[in-house]
């Protein structure tokens, strides 16, 4: 794994209470960016850069929460959404945070009613807030 | 000396005669009369042209127009329809003949009826071109914005963080061009957000649904947000807000954006003096006035200023060192101020400043409606 250029980070929570986050986004630099900040913040993260990734993943291990964009590779984050809703995995009744420039009420609209517990727009919230929301999810 | 006048008036009504064979001859459009047996009794070259008829227009007259048209039954149905009529005038704008379009106009005429018929197929065709290349620049500024959205997500996530300290203290040198860069970045930010939202708005996406509200938390809360900023910028901010407000019918997720949007600009385009925002209330509607002494305006500019891509004349802009922006806050207000069923208006004389209003109506007071319900 190519997690080398993500910096050495102070983190604020200890090791074993440590939430699990999934962040499913393509775009590499989203990626590191937000890794970063969810591990200072104290969050355990995993990535995954394509919907079929996704998939796999929240098959295999349990998370306490996706953070998940909508347009994506292979598979895109409304099917991610649903097919992890019809699951029987571990992560299948988890806060589900969409992260997304799609702003439109329809979009919102349909990922709501796929099951996703809240809608964000990127570009229009600082870190600081991203992480608050994530918070309140994980009360 | 009689002969002579009756060989003048001959001579000259032959040359009328000439004039207007000549005229209608060589005219660009196809011009044609019938009689009242539907026979035709003028035909122009263009006409002759337009139907592909390989005849002179002097074998084409006498022929009976059912003959001649047989190839545009729907022009000879409106004629008989004309003729029953009484001979009455029409327009038919579009007329499909073998490949072609045509435009056909009817007019009566003494003894009979008179048709100008144009080949518009080219110009619908170019018509149609226009509307495809205007769809796929729609298309594509729509993609464009969105895709621009994310490359600014990034921007913002890592100019923030290192802002705030996530990496360890910065430099105090740093600090300025940093806040700069966010600035910037969330100047291209809520470009493209409006960019969206027109986009959004005028194909309908975005619904406006007013409902009663009490809009006193939202303007407290944006006189809080505006202080610190006039503060920063040198300037007096100065509100008249009463204590208590009757409901008005609003959209409670869209108006925050209205007031914000005119306090933002009434802040932009000042440089000293004051800003002062006030709030009173009318029979049938509460009126915010967003009042500063910035820039102003020319009144034709006072006109424009509500349409779309609408701006400060350019050579101000920039003179103001506000050279960003699509002119499209005001538009977007507008929409959602009249989506309220309000009016948005402004008062403004040129480097003296500007008074922003716009009115929201009174929601039906409570009592009235349980009445109504009451009635079922």
């Amino acid at each position: 794994m190519d997690n080398n250029q993500n910096v050495d980070v102070p983190t604020k929570q200890s090791q074993t209470n440590r939430k699990k986050i999934i962040f499913i986004e393509d775009d590499e630099m989203l990626v590191r960016a937000y890794q970063n900040k969810l591990t200072m913040e104290g969050f355990e993260v995993d990535k995954a850069l394509d919907g079929e990734e996704a998939l796999k993943q929240l098959q295999e291990k349990k998370f306490d929460l996706i953070l998940l964009d909508l347009m994506l590779p292979k598979v895109d984050g409304f099917t991610v959404l649903e097919k992890l809703r019809a699951s029987s995995w571990s992560s299948a009744k988890k806060p589900v945070v969409v992260f997304s420039n799609l702003g439109q009420e329809s979009d919102i609209n349909r990922a709501k009613d796929l099951g996703a517990n809240d809608y964000l727009v990127k570009a229009n919230l600082t870190p600081n807030q991203v992480v608050e929301k994530i918070r309140e999810h994980l009360k | 000396m009689e002969n002579n006048k009756t060989e003048e008036t001959e001579k000259k009504s032959a040359e009328i005669k000439d004039f207007l064979v000549s005229v209608i001859g060589n005219a660009p459009i196809g011009i044609m009369t019938i009689n009242m047996g539907e026979i035709i009794t003028v035909c122009n070259q263009s006409l002759l042209g337009i139907f592909k008829k390989d005849i002179s227009s002097e074998e084409a007259i006498n022929q009976p127009i059912s003959v001649f048209l047989e190839k545009v039954p729907s022009l000879l149905k409106a004629i008989d329809h004309a003729y029953l009529k009484g001979r009455q005038s029409f327009n038919m704008p579009m007329v499909s003949y073998e490949d072609r379009f045509l435009a056909i106009r009817a007019r009566m005429i003494a003894d009979g009826m008179l048709f100008f018929i144009d080949d518009i197929t080219d110009n619908i065709a170019h018509s149609k071109e226009i509307d495809q290349i205007s769809c796929m620049k729609d298309d594509f500024l729509n993609i464009a914005a969105h895709d621009l959205r994310t490359p600014m997500s990034v921007i913002r996530a890592n100019t923030e963080m290192i802002l705030g300290g996530d990496y360890g203290e910065i430099p105090a040198k740093f600090k300025i061009p940093l806040q700069d860069i966010d600035q910037s970045n969330l100047s291209l930010i809520k470009m493209v957000d409006d960019y969206l939202t027109i986009g959004r708005m005028e194909k309908g996406k975005i619904t406006i649904t007013p409902q009663p509200m009490d809009i006193l938390p939202i303007l407290n809360f944006h006189v809080e947000y505006i202080k610190p900023l006039a503060e920063k910028r040198g300037l007096r901010f100065d509100y008249i807000i009463p204590v208590k407000l009757p409901l008005v019918l609003v959209d409670s997720n869209k108006i925050p954006e209205v007031i914000a949007n005119l306090l933002d600009n009434a802040i932009k385009y000042t440089d000293k003096g004051l800003i002062n925002l006030k709030v009173s209330v009318n029979k049938d509607s509460i009126v915010v006035a967003v009042t500063d002494t910035g820039i102003g305006m020319a009144e034709g500019q006072q006109r424009t200023i509500f349409q779309k891509y609408a701006q400060i004349d350019g050579k101000k802009r920039v003179a103001h060192g506000k050279g960003t922006g699509l002119g499209l806050g005001l538009y977007i207000s507008r929409l959602i101020v009249e989506g309220c069923g309000g009016k948005i208006w402004v008062e403004s004389e040129l480097d003296k400043g500007s008074t922003f209003y716009f009115s929201l109506p009174l929601a039906k007071t409570p009592k009235a409606t349980n009445t109504n319900t009451n009635n079922h």
